[in-house]
């Protein structure tokens, strides 16, 4: 009797349980047109799509809960998208291109405003062995792909193991082979990943995030039949060949927006990932826009013009918004849209080749007085009024000051000093022996440099060359097209560089090859402009690898704080001046951050929060 | 005649396979390819290349072989399976592209054709029959404004009078965006006109300019002619002198003209249609230079000069059926 009294209330209990799960499953809510394709039986319940646990988006950065629908117009300069995903390094960056690409690329976790706090996203967290070298990684369980099928660690593995570090695939693993063994990972199970290293990796954050190596995420179940792994009948080609852009093709995504139409270097359609597994803190599914059209404007001047007459919801400062920023301002007073200035970012810098054959120049280069009084030799204020008047700011070359490792009292201030940058000249021994202005080595042959730069920069350094003139320094510029500054960069086929202040965009530790020597002493350096047999590059570069190791970061910021203190006073380069860029959204689109304070952060990254409001 | 024909198309082959030689040639000449581009491109993104990805693209795209074997990959698909090879950077087919966009090139290239012809020709002859009365003063004042006004100015000008005058939303494209997917229907078709007429005027102003010029001139000639002054003397009306007599014989150059807008037809207003964002040929064309995307470059050379030799053969019949004058044998 007593018995069957507790089977009762235990069957009880299992009810009121069993109800009130279905109950929460029932409390997500979603956008109207998917509501009616569940109702017509054409998708599954929105308790079956979403993940047991949901990503909660509770960032700074959704600052209202939004409502559905509506289209958002996207322009770009460029659209050419030959792989949607697949073989993707990852999706970073700049460039129209990635405008399109950061869609489709998922991040398994957040960065904070800093990169040091790292946010969980797609995946539900992560834990660190205490000698850093395990990691361990958890997915949200029952994670859909835009196809409705289940995301698991098979899928990572297999982009891990059979992409990444398939030597058949076009790939760049260098990144995960760690001094001669790659990173293995292992399957706990469905829903759990461990990584170990060769050596301790408290960074190790760093690869999951799409800004740097990344670990871009491939569908297992779309590809393996075309992996000769699984399929003996298929072939590496056909691999490579299924990232094709083909018009039929539907892209298989984790990301809020899935291809609907495509027409190459026209138009391309993306409506919203029915299977995103995110929601916002109302547990309303995002993303809350129901579709995104993008159209090429090959012309920077009439992508502005749609954008100013209301076309168009968001302008990238990279795509006219840059050269029109006054007329925007103007503008937006009266216009549909608004325009703002994102934080500072690196302007233009000059570079040295550490590595030129040139006896004398090699000595000049080399020579700290020479690239300090040639640093001191640039108005640098003069350049902010001439090219960025109000919107920018002198600096020498340093980490980024949003940077957590930039230190603003140990780096050297942006002197202009002509005398003294003649003083220093002088006591090197470089005269002006045939009194015609400029200066001579002293064995009597003219000092002359050579700059290359892009064509869009020259105005930029021909102002510099100007500066030099006053202390004695010749100066001629060469611009190369685009497409070949690069092979010139590699290759070391410069005396003088004049290109971006790079490095300001990611954390120092994420890309160190922007700042020291990546290869080892006697090969040639991937950027250059930071020489193997330069001491203090080899002398930062053992800083940065000492830091990669610390998982503490006050230790972490101490070592770094000393490797830019290196850096900057031995002007390793010259950087001239930061400046902040413009961006613009159309007043019917909410929810753009316009703080923009992340390190590498393009307007449509957050798209899933954007909300339309007439 | 019939014999004519064909030899000027004989004559046609040993010419297509000097332009593709020489075409390909020239895109070869300025250092790098379409991978020095998009290993530029990637590494400006902060994506690092290595060798072997470097090596792996070169394969797939067959820029590792000499230029003339590639030459003859390129032609001998050609000529066996009508295939003008892949466009790198869109991983298509040349031909698949530029057949996406002929039909509106087309239309834009024919609109502006005929606003040509129908602002031009009449113009030509209402200046040339008013000599140096006010209207042919303004009239020539006019078209030396539209023969010196650069086509990517005035398509901005109309841009921005478009957009900040009347509030127009057409800046791009040919249709608004709720109209694109939609099925053609009375309300599309009013969409299309209303974003067409800017990049027609546009690509027609230089056209109509000069092709007035043209007509203005020939009819000046012949006007002076003795036979002129005869048929004014028999008491022929004044309109049957001027369109019968007169401007029957100011045709042949204009019709020599047409031979030379054929390739237009392919090729597009191509600033006009960058500035417009328009899908026509002409901005695939332009794109491709910029990247070296030398099989769209390569195939759409050819189908130029196939077009311009067309046209001209064209022309030659017409010419031959306008004018008794000329016999061909």
């Amino acid at each position: 009797m007593r018995n069957t009294k507790y089977l009762k209330l235990l069957l009880l209990l299992i009810l009121v349980f069993s109800l009130s799960l279905s109950v929460m499953a029932e409390e997500y809510s979603e956008a109207p047109i998917l509501k009616e394709m569940v109702a017509e039986g054409r998708l599954e319940k929105i308790g079956d799509r979403l993940p047991v646990e949901p990503a909660v988006i509770e960032d700074l950065l959704i600052k209202e809960i939004g409502n559905y629908g509506g289209r958002l117009e996207k322009g770009t300069l460029d659209l050419s998208v030959t792989d949607y995903m697949y073989f993707d390094q990852s999706g970073v960056a700049d460039g129209p291109m990635a405008n399109i690409r950061g869609f489709f690329a998922e991040r398994v976790y957040d960065p904070d405003k800093y990169g040091i706090v790292h946010i969980p996203r797609l995946a539900k967290g992560w834990e660190f062995s205490d000698n850093n070298k395990e990691f361990t990684l958890y997915l949200r369980e029952g994670t859909k792909w835009s196809d409705g099928e289940l995301f698991t660690a098979e899928d990572v593995k297999f982009s891990y193991e059979d992409i990444i570090l398939d030597e058949n695939v076009p790939y760049n693993s260098s990144n995960w082979i760690i001094e001669g063994e790659p990173i293995k990972l292992e399957i706990v199970d469905d829903y759990t990943i461990k990584f170990y290293f060769p050596k301790p990796m408290p960074l190790f954050l760093n690869y999951l995030d799409p800004d740097s190596p990344a670990l871009a995420l491939y569908p297992k179940h779309k590809l393996e039949n075309l992996h000769p792994k699984y399929n003996p009948d298929a072939e590496y080609e056909d691999l490579v060949q299924a990232r094709k852009a083909d018009a039929d093709f539907v892209p298989v995504t984790l990301g809020p927006w899935k291809v609907k139409k495509y027409v190459p270097g026209v138009r391309m359609e993306l409506e919203r990932n029915p299977y995103y597994w995110a929601v916002d803190k109302d547990n309303q599914q995002l993303p809350y826009i129901d579709e995104i059209y993008w159209t090429q404007y090959p012309e920077r001047s009439s992508h502005v013009l749609a954008f100013m007459g209301g076309n168009l919801d968001l302008l990238e400062y990279n795509e006219g918004a840059t050269d029109n920023f006054s007329t925007m301002m103007q503008r937006s007073q009266t216009g549909p849209f608004r325009v703002w200035l994102t934080e500072l970012r690196e302007g233009p810098a000059i570079y040295f080749n550490f590595d030129i054959e040139d006896p004398n120049l090699n000595n000049l280069f080399n020579n700290l007085d020479f690239r300090k009084a040639l640093s001191y030799g640039i108005d640098r204020e003069a350049m902010v009024r001439v090219f960025v008047p109000g919107r920018a700011e002198p600096h020498v070359r340093t980490f980024s000051p949003l940077n957590p490792y930039h230190n603003p009292d140990t780096v050297p201030e942006p002197i202009y000093d002509v005398k003294k940058a003649n003083e220093m000249l002088d006591s090197l021994g470089l005269d002006d022996v045939d009194n015609d202005g400029f200066r001579e080595f002293s064995d009597g042959s003219e000092i002359s440099l050579i700059l290359r730069t892009v064509p869009s920069r020259i105005d930029i350094f021909d102002m510099v060359k100007n500066f030099w003139e006053d202390i004695g320094i010749r100066l001629s510029l060469d611009s190369t097209r685009e497409e070949m500054f690069y092979d010139i960069w590699q290759n070391g086929e410069f005396e003088l560089l004049g290109d971006n202040g790079w490095g300001w965009s990611t954390l120092p530790l994420q890309r160190p090859d922007w700042w020291v020597a990546s290869g080892e002493p006697g090969e040639p350096s991937t950027w250059h402009i930071v020489n193997n047999s330069w001491e203090v590059a080899q002398e930062t570069k053992k800083l940065f690898d000492e830091a990669a190791t610390i998982s503490d970061f006050q230790e972490r910021k101490e070592i770094m704080n000393r490797a830019e203190t290196l850096i900057s006073n031995n002007y390793q380069g010259l950087g001239t001046y930061a400046t902040r860029r413009p961006q613009g959204a159309s007043n019917r689109l909410k929810n753009v951050p316009i703080v923009n304070n992340r390190r590498l952060t393009y307007l449509y990254t957050y798209s899933y929060a954007y909300y339309i409001e007439e | 005649m019939f014999a004519y024909i064909i030899r000027r198309f004989i004559y046609m082959i040993p010419t297509l396979i000097l332009i593709s030689i020489l075409s390909f040639i020239i895109i070869d000449l300025p250092p790098g390819d379409y991978l020095t581009y998009m290993i530029s491109n990637l590494q400006r993104q902060g994506i690092e290349v290595n060798e072997s990805q470097i090596q792996y693209y070169e394969e797939m795209y067959g820029l590792n072989e000499p230029l003339p074997v590639r030459y003859f990959k390129w032609i001998g698909g050609i000529v066996l399976r009508g295939d003008f090879g892949i466009s790198f950077r869109y991983q298509r087919s040349v031909l698949s592209l530029i057949l996406e966009r002929l039909p509106w090139t087309i239309l834009i290239s024919i609109l502006s054709m005929i606003l040509t012809y129908i602002v031009a020709i009449p113009l030509g002859i209402f200046s040339a029959t008013h000599k140096y009365t006010a209207g042919d003063n303004l009239l020539t004042f006019i078209s030396f404004l539209g023969l010196s006004i650069p086509n990517f100015f005035l398509a901005l000008l109309l841009l921005y009078i478009s957009v900040f005058w009347f509030g127009s939303s057409a800046t791009g494209g040919l249709f608004s965006s709720e109209y694109i997917n939609a099925s053609w229907s009375f309300m599309k078709i009013i969409d299309l006109l209303k974003h067409i007429w800017i990049p027609v005027i546009v690509s027609s102003t230089y056209s109509w300019a000069m092709y007035m010029r043209i007509t203005r001139a020939n009819m000046l000639d012949i006007l002076n002619e003795q036979y002129i002054m005869t048929a004014r003397a028999k008491g022929l009306s004044e309109i049957l002198v001027v369109y019968k007599h007169a401007f029957s014989n100011a045709l042949p150059p204009l019709i020599m003209r047409i031979g030379v807008a054929l390739p237009f037809l392919l090729q597009g207003a191509i600033i006009t249609s960058i500035i417009m964002s328009l899908p026509t040929t002409g901005v695939l064309f332009y794109d491709a230079i910029n990247v070296m995307d030398m099989y769209v470059i390569g195939g759409f050379m050819l189908m130029i000069g196939f077009m311009l030799m067309i046209g001209n053969i064209l022309a030659d019949i017409a010419l031959a059926m306008v004018d008794p004058r000329i016999k061909y044998e």
